[in-house]
């Protein structure tokens, strides 16, 4: 081996020592960034050169840089960030939805139904008093106001959702198509690799879709991502799909994918954020529907009682509650007259209406215990609803707890592999430091050597 | 072994520092409002049962009131009746003078015109008002029971008044039954008055029988206010008793226990204090800051 050949290794030990350098600072640069992989510069000795007699190293080769990442662990990572984010958006929405209820005072609509009888009941010392009808009227007020209150929450909060979910494709389908363009660049690179900033580029953008529409990927063997939502392929190459929602004839929101040749329903399989948007969303339409029939029936029944009572005036009564059967949990209200004159409170059962006739007054006072919805009274239909809620909300928290726990595992799986760690990142920094000081050495030493043997015979 | 880098460590920190100060939140509102319960959601299999309990305890406060506005209306019946009787046993005491043949028809006269007082006395006992109600009215209360002539105007249905569950109290009393039972006592008092005045002791005599039926009338009555005050007393106390031991079912159920959420409270601030220690004293180092 000659001085020359010293020289050569030396130079390519200096500029593997470099290049190791530059990466560790690519690392520490992106110790931060959101879905960077730590990379590692890899080497490899190079092929030995024959001479005198035998075989001589020749130093070293880069051979490239590597993307620290598992292909399994990424596509897992996915998965569960969706499944997390689906839980933690359904327990956030449904726990805010929960607070419309307010059931644990009295002012829920358990309790101010409750005040309706209360109110009914007190009016038995003394049916013909003023200030009594007057009281039981205001309740049964404060009864609609409250469920008016809960059911036009409700509405807002789906309404919330509509334009949440709409916000949401937004950046889906603009991630989606940002996705199928790296893809094409990566594509381009003819690496399997890929370029890495590409590759975390393209990886960050797909959790993100995860994150908010419970995508699953496949990473195949040349570098290629094809996302999957609700089953169908939205991005594939170079080829990326849209995603578009709309509200039903039956007020129910519906999520679609667009398949070329029209569109799939995507409603019930989408999971993320709009996965719990949609859930969250069903399961407050459930509520409502279910509010409406017990305030129907709960009016129903005032109203039918009513009618064969007799007010003040000796005429028969007329309606307590009126509303829309489309929506009554919406528009029930105390009657317009009732409400301006309580002595058209129908409480006798004889048209005579004395005093203290409160034959009626007694039957609606009943209608407490009366079943009037599958076999329950009104304020049993309204507990059962309260504890469903309260079921399904402690549900949801249960499930975000739990799948909060799963992320953070798989994350932890990833954050082994990509993470920069920047105590590693500085102990590698001192080794190439040293590395490359060496490297120098060798260099300075051979050309002292060459400097010695030009000087003889001088 | 697995590779944990800084940074996932500061984000596992993180999010258990987030978890922790959840809790905290939670714990601190029990212990300030000294309540388990702040949603459904805290207690799903217990929110009907707590609703329930509520509106029952709702219930007996309303049972209550109604219980103690009967009484007084009660009480102020059994205190007329008990006028009423006092009075008809001094018409009594009258008659019983002016059956004797001794007494001097000028002393007839004046007993007479005693008892024409005494009617008039009975008749007002008889539209007694109490809290804007004829009490003798049956439910036709706002109107007086008896007209001047004593006739009944009032109602025969007697009004009731919800005292419990299912437990009814009547509030009022049929005025023509106590007054005009068997007997009707303003028509004894105006013949009774009348004979006097004509000074005929053998009708004055009979009429004894038919005072004392009044009187009998008038004990009747009596009796059967003293019953429903009795049963409404009996109802407001079972209310009451209802309602504390409802009072205490609830808070069972909805109260944050003292003891239990302030350890509990002790035990996550020192979590969340640790936790933060730990981060603080990690979070900023690294290999970098000992390199030369």
């Amino acid at each position: 081996m000659g001085l020359l050949d010293t020289l050569s290794v030396g130079r390519r030990a200096l500029g593997a020592a470099s290049a190791g350098i530059d990466v560790t600072s690519q690392n520490v640069a992106n110790v931060e960034t959101a879905g960077y992989s730590r990379r590692r510069l890899i080497t490899s000795t190079a092929d030995p050169v024959y001479r005198s007699g035998g075989w001589l190293g020749s130093g070293v080769n880069v051979d490239g840089v590597e993307r620290q990442t598992d292909r399994f662990i990424s596509e897992r990572l996915v998965e569960a960030a969706g499944s997390s984010s689906e839980a933690a958006t359904k327990e956030s929405v449904l726990g805010l939805a929960e607070t419309y209820f307010d059931e644990q005072s009295q002012t829920g609509v358990h309790g101010s139904l409750s005040d309706v009888y209360d109110a009914l009941s007190a009016l038995t010392a003394d049916p013909s008093d003023e200030g009594g009808r007057l009281a039981a009227v205001a309740a049964a007020e404060d009864f609609a106001g409250t469920v008016n209150r809960v059911a036009q929450g409700l509405e807002d909060g789906m309404e919330d959702i509509d334009d949440g979910v709409d916000e949401r494709l937004s950046t889906i389908n603009s991630n989606l198509a940002k996705i199928a363009a790296l893809n094409k660049r990566i594509g381009k690179s003819g690496n399997a690799l890929g370029p890495a900033d590409l590759l975390d580029q393209r990886d960050q953008l797909i959790r993100e879709v995860g994150d908010l529409a419970g995508a699953t990927v496949d990473f195949s063997s040349t570098g290629q991502a094809t996302v999957f939502i609700g089953g169908h392929a939205v991005v594939s190459g170079k080829d990326a799909r849209t995603l578009t929602s709309s509200v039903d004839s039956s007020g129910e929101l519906q999520v679609f994918v667009d398949i070329g040749s029209g569109t799939a329903k995507v409603t019930s399989d989408i999971g993320g954020e709009i996965g719990g948007l949609v859930g969250s969303r069903e399961s407050m339409e459930s509520w409502l529907s279910d509010l409406d029939d017990i305030v129907e029936a709960v009016a129903d029944a005032f109203n039918t009682q009513h009618a064969l009572g007799f007010d003040q005036n000796g005429t028969a009564g007329g309606d307590i509650f009126t509303y829309t059967s489309t929506d009554p949990s919406l528009t029930i209200e105390v009657d317009a007259s009732l409400a301006d004159d309580a002595s058209l409170l129908a409480l006798a059962g004889a048209s005579t209406a004395a005093a203290g006739d409160d034959d009626n007054l007694q039957a609606l006072l009943d209608i407490e215990e009366t079943a009037i919805l599958g076999g329950l009274t009104g304020e049993e239909a309204i507990s059962g609803l309260v504890s469903s809620i309260g079921s399904d909300v402690a549900s949801a928290a249960a499930d975000a707890d739990s799948l909060e726990y799963q992320l953070a595992d798989v994350q932890t799986m990833w954050d082994a592999v990509a993470q920069v760690d920047l105590d590693e990142e500085a102990i590698q920094l001192v080794a190439l430091q040293t590395a490359y000081t060496a490297a120098a050495r060798v260099i300075t030493a051979a050309d002292q050597l060459l400097q010695t043997l030009m000087n003889i015979g001088a | 072994m697995i590779r944990v880098p800084r940074s996932s460590f500061l984000d596992r920190s993180s999010a258990s520092l987030s978890n922790i100060a959840v809790e905290l939140a939670k714990t601190e509102a029990a212990a300030v409002t000294g309540t388990y319960v702040q949603h459904a959601s805290d207690a799903p299999e217990d929110i009907a049962e707590i609703e329930r309990l509520t509106a029952s305890m709702a219930d007996q406060e309303t049972w209550q009131d109604n219980a103690s506005s009967v009484l007084s209306l009660l009480i102020h019946m059994d205190e007329t009746l008990g006028s009423a009787f006092s009075t008809l046993s001094m018409v009594r005491e009258a008659a019983v003078a002016g059956a004797s043949e001794t007494l001097s028809d000028e002393g007839r006269d004046a007993l007479s015109t005693e008892v024409d007082s005494l009617r008039d006395e009975m008749l007002s006992l008889a539209n007694t008002e109490f809290a804007d109600r004829y009490v003798f009215g049956g439910d036709a209360y706002d109107v007086e029971a008896f007209d001047s002539t004593g006739t009944y105007v009032g109602s025969t249905e007697v009004p009731e008044t919800q005292i419990g569950r299912d437990r009814w109290v009547e509030s009022g009393l049929d005025g023509s039954s106590v007054f005009q039972g068997s007997v009707d006592i303003f028509t004894v008092l105006d013949d009774l008055s009348t004979a006097l005045a004509a000074g005929d002791t053998a009708s004055i005599s009979a009429s004894l029988t038919d005072i004392d039926t009044g009187l009998d009338q008038l004990s009747e009555a009596r009796t059967e206010v003293g019953v429903r005050q009795g049963t409404t007393e009996d109802a407001s106390l079972v209310a009451e008793n209802l309602g504390v031991v409802l009072g205490t079912r609830i808070s069972y159920l909805v109260d944050a226990d003292p003891v239990e959420t302030y350890t509990r409270l002790t035990a996550l601030r020192t979590a969340y204090t640790s936790a933060l220690q730990v981060m603080g004293s990690n979070s900023g180092r690294n290999l970098f800051d000992f390199l030369g």
